[in-house]
């Protein structure tokens, strides 16, 4: 705990800027409040479906659980508060990687949101039932046992990972988890299998807590926190068996041949070339993106999203593709940075690379999570539908990748992107993107929803246009900024540096 | 004959920090300078400068005639640049970073076979299809002299190509700073290891403070003697 309180007090004082400081102190301080919100929206909420929410409260403690499952298993392990190489020269404990993992995994934009829905969905269930703070104290117990849980398992899947044998092992469960899914879906009997989640008695005992059925109530909630305690544990064993594992997973992706093609094309498509390679050859990346456009669609699919509610998901999916590397697009070069800087070329060609592979990687991730998504809604799409779908793709893609390189310009890193752990920018900082980034495309997803619901083609393609155009003159102002020698060269030293 | 290489009261500052501070350089074609110092002295700065890397904060650096500040992309042209520290991007592979900079330097079809040949000379080649973050340290250091030298440019620029770099991969640096040399470059060396800098330049010249502070030619520095002058030049 000490080694944890010392790398926490380290990170706070490596942020320099008082605004920032003053910025993630309000944040931290937010997150009481929102919690409170949901709480009280939860009992504020008008009681007509509450026997419908009841129902499905199990499906979303469920869904909870696999969110806090599968974040970890794209970030390798979980998040991580400093950087592995920033770390080597200090006898830095397992459990202790465990704990920081851990600490840091609210600093997900999906997991908060998710978290506050639980716990409005638990004040809501409980009505004006005396038994609030018991259910609330229940569903806290819930939270914690599956986010640590999640890291467990995620931990013991990095050290599986760490040999041929048990990356054969782990694709062949993801293949049967896949194919599982499939077979329920195709048969018509994902009601059948949510009607038996393993979530049902968690919801159960809240609604003891709720009616104050004091033993009842104990025992499950008891249960939860002792499973929390034992996952804990379990967790700290998995993190030191899969550090302590020598791992050939990394020496065999960095000396594996990769045998050039003639590039063809202008100096442009050269740089672009570099840059996607750069990007599929980065595990955080090439994972990031695969669970990012696949996840999110299938999801929908499964719930058999109807298309007016689809238009949000790509809306989503471009956020999250702006993260994997888009916030620091620069630090794909890493230190070649500096050589590139040296060869004779506009500047702009640069830049133009960069934006053109995020662009593609954004707009490829809406568009694919978007088909996913519709492979089971029930009819044809009217043209309102499409245009609204399609319009929420661009749009969304061209405010993330204004937004994107607008922050890559501003706050450039040094990031190596080269183990499953690494992230563009610090947790807090990916946080406060990944916020900004969420909000801005959820409420362009509701407008476009709005307008397909209207049933409007054209109201969907004067908004496209709109928002594309906005979108572009910010990008202009900002590639502007990149035309400035000392500019670039901050930015070359800052993500050459390391 | 005109220097391919001039600085005249070149100063580069970082807010209070001032790293060069009033340089004047000057390197004839076909002779080599190593520029040598202590940690902080200003030479990896300079040799930014010159590789149009970071402009200067104040005073004039010239390749090949062409005022650095005013003409970025010219003096690039000319310029071969071996980057202190990385240097490479992680994810490309040798000859991806080949391909990049023949294309971005607009070099003729032939460019693939001397190519190969310095990968060769270095003993890169059987590691030109694998990606660089799995290099070694040395191994970075050998490709980017390559990478630098490729287009055989009018000024050679290595920052600390010997770090690192087995007594092998040392001997081909010194021999292409050698050919480099014979063709009529100019080159700048920048490096700690004083016995290698004397055998690839003519002569040395010492930073401190981002000021030259004294220089020397190469003969005079070579074996004990070399390094009682060398060190009495750093203090």
């Amino acid at each position: 705990m000490s080694q944890l309180l010392e790398l926490v007090r380290l990170r706070w004082r490596m942020v320099r800027s008082e605004r920032v400081r003053v910025g993630l102190a309000l944040l931290a301080a937010l997150i009481p409040g929102l919690l409170c919100g949901a709480v009280i929206a939860g009992q504020l909420a008008p009681r007509g479906r509450s026997f419908d929410v009841t129902v499905l409260a199990p499906t979303a403690f469920l869904g909870f659980a696999v969110l806090s499952l599968v974040a970890p298993l794209a970030a390798g392990g979980g998040n991580e508060l400093f950087p592995p190489e920033q770390l080597t020269p200090y006898p830095i404990r397992p459990s202790t990687e465990f704990a920081a993992s851990l600490l840091v995994a609210p600093l997900n934009l999906a997991w908060m949101t998710q978290a506050l829905l639980l716990f409005g969905i638990a004040s809501f269930v409980t009505g004006d039932r005396p038994g609030l703070g018991l259910a609330l104290v229940t569903t806290l117990a819930y939270v914690v046992l599956v986010t640590v849980a999640g890291q467990a398992v995620a931990w013991l899947v990095v050290g599986a990972r760490q040999s041929a044998v048990g990356r054969r092992w782990v694709w062949a469960l993801a293949g049967v988890v896949a194919v599982a899914i499939v077979v329920v879906m195709r048969a018509h009997l994902g009601y059948a299998v949510l009607d038996r989640s393993p979530t049902t008695p968690v919801v159960t005992t809240a609604l003891a807590g709720a009616a104050e059925q004091v033993g009842r109530w104990l025992t499950g909630t008891a249960q939860l926190a002792g499973l929390a305690v034992i996952a804990y544990f379990a967790g700290q064993r998995a993190c030191a068996w899969a550090l302590r594992r020598p791992g050939d997973g990394r020496r065999f992706r960095e000396t594996r041949t990769h045998r050039s093609r003639p590039a063809a094309g202008g100096p442009v498509r050269a740089l672009a070339r570099v840059d996607r390679a750069s990007v599929w050859r980065s595990p955080p990346l090439r994972r990031g993106l695969v669970v990012l456009t696949l996840l999110p669609g299938f999801v929908a699919a499964g719930a058999g999203l109807q298309w007016e509610s689809l238009v949000v998901v790509p809306a989503l999916v471009t956020a999250g593709a702006g993260l994997l590397f888009g916030v620091n697009v620069f630090c794909l070069d890493g230190g070649g940075a500096t050589w590139l800087a040296s060869l004779p070329h506009p500047p702009r060609l640069v830049i133009a690379a960069k934006t053109l592979v995020l662009a593609e990687t954004i707009a490829a991730s809406g568009l694919i999570a978007a088909i996913a998504g519709s492979l089971r809604a029930e009819h044809a799409p009217t043209p309102a539908e499409l245009a609204a779908l399609l319009g929420c793709v661009v749009a969304c893609s061209a405010v993330v990748l204004a937004t994107c390189v607008h922050v890559s310009l501003a706050h450039p890193r040094h990031a190596l992107l080269r183990g499953g752990r690494d992230t563009p920018a610090p947790p807090a900082a990916m946080a406060v993107y990944s916020a900004r980034l969420a909000t801005v495309t959820t409420l362009i997803g509701l407008l476009f929803g709005g307008v397909a619901h209207v049933g409007s083609a054209s109201g969907a393609v004067l908004l496209t246009i709109g928002l594309t155009t906005l979108s572009g003159v910010s990008l202009a102002r900002s590639v502007r900024s990149w035309d400035d020698p000392r500019k670039r060269a901050q930015i070359v030293a800052t993500v050459s540096s390391g | 004959m005109p220097a391919q290489v001039e600085t005249r009261g070149l100063r580069v500052a970082f807010g209070p920090v001032v790293a060069v501070d009033g340089l004047d350089l000057s390197v004839q074609p076909g002779a080599a300078v190593a520029l040598v110092g202590r940690n902080g002295a200003g030479k990896s700065t300079t040799l930014r400068v010159l590789a149009g890397v970071l402009p200067p904060t104040a005073g004039e650096a010239r390749i090949a005639g062409i005022d650095v500040g005013r003409d970025p992309a010219g003096a690039k042209s000319q310029v071969g640049y071996c980057p202190d520290v990385g240097g490479l991007i992680p994810r490309a592979t040798p000859w991806e970073h080949l391909e990049l900079a023949a294309k971005l330097r607009g070099l003729r079809e032939g460019w693939r076979q001397r190519a190969a040949d310095l990968l060769d000379r270095f003993e890169l080649l059987g590691a030109a299809d694998r990606v660089t973050a799995g290099f070694s340290h040395g191994m970075g250091r050998r490709l980017s002299v390559v990478l630098a030298v490729l287009h055989s440019p009018a000024v050679l620029l290595l920052d600390e190509p010997f770090d690192g770099v087995d007594p092998f991969g040392a001997e081909a640096t010194l021999d292409v700073v050698a050919e480099a040399r014979a063709g009529g470059s100019a080159v700048v060396v920048s490096t700690h290891l004083l016995q290698l800098a004397v055998r690839a330049c003519d002569e040395a010249v010492v930073l401190r403070g981002g000021r030259v502070v004294g220089a020397a030619p190469a003969t005079e520095l070579r074996g004990e003697a070399g390094e009682h002058r060398y060190r009495s030049l750093l203090s």
